[in-house]
């Protein structure tokens, strides 16, 4: 892979830093990535090779690009943290295989900007909205580790873009957001910079982006901003959320560092329950609060029928906050509710559990009842679910070799 | 527990920020611990509740105490970071841990960082810090913050450890041996006495747990000093394992003040050493060893597992005949029953030895080292229940009830083979 052509190109109220891809090995049309944003921000977006070289190189070793060589000068520390990342993707994927790194103008180290400042992405989820409140709550506004940005972004959601471009009903619901986010931006005292890219669309398919991509493409927005902040954070999903692989994860993601930026997960100490509390507790995020992937939703920001809407809104029932937000179409959570949500895998069955006291202590049995049975059924299944004998080791040859076709298609035809 | 008492003594020649700490769950006596130098950096010392923190809180996690008073406030960041690595080491060891609470007197605050960035290292004269300094030098300008200024070489974790007895003049011999590399790099060398590791007399907690927290409790020492400190990755990232520093750990011993970095963990074993011997100080001073100091000797014993490790690394690239620092110039097969490989970072390094011995005409040393690592490899399997034996292993326990296992331990009985 080539990466050629880095430029900063005006658009309307703003800036655009692009990259043209030329892929060698693999037989994909030469591809534009851009990092565009609008408003006093855009002057601070600069064509950075490390920002392109982050958002290339993960799609570049899934299509067995034998190399990435890019235009300019990267840092050497951003050079070694792949080395690293690669290292532990590559113990993940076996089959993936490192690409060399060949920058035109060799390895110059970045210096961090002064004085410093921090910025975070915002997805307005709760494990970024978590940590912007813990942010507050921990560091006065000036002091150097205080928030000062958030990276608002569109194009990072499989349906922001179609085959010619940005999808324009998408673009709309993104400005809406953009939109509600300023009250929240108020408060926090925040600069809500909506950023817009394609970088999540160079990745070879949704599995790559959300198991090995994703930590790289948001470092590479960063890096696009280097000049305006000296850290990143990517608020967490939790040390129970962390089971390898995944696309940003707490080892890996530091290691999209470079000498004038650091790239960090923020939050892991909480766990989603913590998190949601703290969530609960600042109005203005509960105003706003969106653990929804559905966009084309006009009466509330939630779907509340799918199972992110129904483990945030079961959560906060225990809490007794979902009466207060208007973001889900509805303010009560039922036994029959907790009877559906999906418990597919241990954490969920653990994030479910945690709120059994807390019912309990709301007066709310039946709910409190509803989850131990929910969690209950999960296990039971758990149980009849054969990990061991000949059942288990077919299971590991397919989860290991045939990336777990058959077991899927078993499930398809029950 | 709680730490308190915290003062800056002098202590002879040297400086000394010190801090009493007092179990409360358990019943052991109170512990003064402290950290010194000498006077050139004294100004430097700084009495900072976070290195006392960092300290103690290991062996208070793992001696159950519910919490942790401390006089002084204490960096939000660090406590969160904290907070993570208790959660993720009781994961790793043992899930029935509590985390002790941190309270502070003062409360949650956090410190500026430096005006002026500057970075510091330890070094210790293993071939992990020396090609972390080497790597250091080769890719950034002396002018810039990410270059190292300072190294810090501490007595009391490895030689002076306790019950080791005074070593203070071996520590000299080392400290000596590294003058050349340090003005080579252009550096200072910081000496660092503490007694941290009297908190944990067994010595149970520091290989799996401990020593990359008490390492970042030093950097805490000298927050008026630097701004980032850098430890020395002793694995590299495709052979992890639990272990006490970690690339996972390490980052959240930061404070706002101060932050911590895991380096070198992109590296191999072999590549580090071939950076380390390409470095004519580096190599006229490497120190590995743990076994067998003794004052004006050699700084390596030359038989011990980590010096036979090193040697087979500086042999494999053909230049072991220059390694002074090591009495022995010669290897035999038969000196290899020291090695013992025991997790998959060892093995990634064993593999990457036999290549490069079969590469040089040592084949009587790499199929040594390819039998060691066969062994593992099958131990390995065996314990984790893998391969065609492990599927009939799990087949037999099953739906035999161990019928298999149990006849063939019978067979092996009576062929006078141990099971």
């Amino acid at each position: 892979m080539r990466i050629v052509d880095l430029r900063k190109v005006a658009r309307p109220g703003g800036a655009r830093v692009a990259a043209t891809v030329i892929w060698e090995e693999c037989d994909r049309p030469t591809q534009e990535v851009y990092v565009e944003c609008r408003g006093p921000a855009a002057e601070d977006l600069a064509p950075n090779p490390d920002a392109f070289l982050l958002a290339c190189v993960m799609p570049a070793m899934e299509y067995r690009e034998r190399r990435v060589q890019i235009e300019g000068t990267i840092c050497p520390e951003l050079r070694n943290g792949l080395g690293g990342a690669f290292g532990v993707i590559c113990d993940w994927f076996p089959e993936n295989k490192r690409p060399t790194i060949e920058a035109s103008g060799g390895v110059r180290p970045t210096v961090p900007r002064t004085p410093s400042r921090v910025a975070s992405f915002m997805s307005a989820g709760i494990d970024a909205l978590a940590t912007l409140r813990c942010n507050r709550l921990d560091y006065p506004l000036d002091h150097p580790a205080s928030i000062q940005d958030c990276f608002f972004l569109f194009g990072f959601n499989t349906y922001d873009f179609s085959a010619s471009g940005p999808v324009a009903e998408r673009l709309d619901d993104f400005e809406r957001r953009v939109a509600r986010m300023e009250n929240l931006a108020r408060e926090a005292r925040i600069n809500l910079i909506p950023v817009y890219t394609n970088v999540r669309f160079i990745a070879k398919d949704f599995d790559s982006w959300n198991r090995r991509g994703m930590g790289a493409g948001l470092a590479s927005v960063a890096h696009a901003f280097s000049a305006r902040i000296s850290r990143a954070l990517i608020g967490s999903s939790g040390l129970q959320g962390v089971s390898p692989p995944s696309g940003t994860h707490p080892l890996v993601d530091p290691n999209y560092s470079s000498a004038g930026l650091e790239i960090r997960q923020d939050g892991l100490w909480l766990s989603r329950l913590e998190k949601t509390a703290i969530v609960g507790d600042w109005d203005a995020a509960l105003a706003i609060v969106q653990c929804c992937q559905q966009h084309e939703l006009h009466d509330t920001i939630n779907c509340g029928r799918c199972n992110k809407c129904f483990r945030t809104m079961i959560q906060l029932a225990a809490l007794g906050k979902l009466e207060k937000t208007h973001t889900f179409p509805s303010r009560a959570v039922t036994p029959e509710m907790i009877h559906q949500a999906e418990v597919s895998k241990k954490i969920d069955a653990t994030y479910l559990e945690q709120t059994v006291e807390l019912f309990m202590s709301v007066n709310r049995p039946d709910l409190a009842q509803a989850v131990r049975d929910r969690v209950a059924r999960y296990r039971e299944r758990e149980k009849q679910v054969p990990r061991r004998g000949w059942w288990g080791a077919v299971k590991q040859c397919d989860s290991r070799w045939t990336g777990g076709i058959l077991t899927r298609l078993v499930r398809r035809l029950r | 527990m709680r730490i308190t008492n915290l003062a800056r003594e002098q202590h002879g020649e040297r400086a000394r920020v010190a801090a009493d700490v007092v179990w409360e769950t358990i019943d052991r006596p109170t512990s003064r611990i402290h950290f010194e130098t000498i006077e050139p950096f004294a100004p430097d010392l700084a009495l900072d509740p976070h290195a006392f923190l960092l300290a103690a809180i290991v062996p208070a996690f793992r001696a159950g105490e519910a919490r942790i008073a401390i006089d002084g406030a204490v960096c939000p960041r660090l406590r969160n970071g904290l907070e993570t690595v208790m959660q993720v080491l009781a994961q790793w060891y043992d899930s029935v841990r509590t985390l002790p609470k941190i309270e502070p007197r003062d409360g949650f605050r956090p410190p500026m960082p430096c005006p002026r960035p500057r970075t510091g290292m330890f070094l210790s004269g293993g071939v992990d810090s020396l090609a972390m300094l080497r790597c250091n030098r080769l890719d950034y300008p002396m002018d810039h913050p990410g270059s190292v200024r300072d190294c810090f070489f501490v007595y009391g974790f490895d030689i002076g450890m306790p019950g080791a007895g005074d070593q203070t003049s071996f520590f000299e011999q080392a400290r000596r041996s590294l003058l050349p590399v340090i003005q080579d790099a252009g550096a200072e060398l910081i000496p660092v006495y503490t007694n941290l590791r009297i908190l944990d007399p067994e010595g149970s907690a520091w290989p799996d747990e401990w020593f990359g927290i008490a390492t970042a409790s030093v950097a805490h020492a000298f927050s008026g000093r630097i701004s980032s400190a850098l430890i020395a990755a002793s694995l590299d990232i495709k052979g992890l394992v639990p272990v006490g520093s970690h690339p996972f750990l390490d980052q959240y011993f930061s404070s706002a003040g101060l932050q911590i970095i895991h380096d070198g963990a992109h590296m191999s074993r072999l590549q580090k050493i071939r950076l380390v011997a390409d470095w004519a100080p580096a190599l006229k001073s490497v120190r590995v060893c743990w076994a067998g100091v003794k004052v004006g000797g050699p700084l390596n014993c030359g038989q011990c597992r980590k010096c036979m490790r090193t040697m087979l690394g500086f042999l494999a690239i053909g230049k072991l005949d220059q390694a002074e620092t090591f009495p022995v110039r010669q290897i035999t097969p038969t000196m290899l029953h020291v090695i013992h490989i025991d997790n998959a970072h060892l093995l990634g390094f064993s593999n990457q030895l036999i290549e490069n011995l079969r590469a040089i005409g040592r084949q009587d040393l790499a199929d040594g080292l390819a039998k060691l690592n066969d062994a593992y490899v099958r131990r390995s399997r065996w314990e984790k229940d893998l391969g065609w034996r492990g599927a009939l292993r799990r087949f037999d326990k099953k739906y035999l009830g161990g019928c298999l296992i149990r006849a063939s331990r019978v067979v092996d009985r009576l062929a006078g083979r141990s099971a």
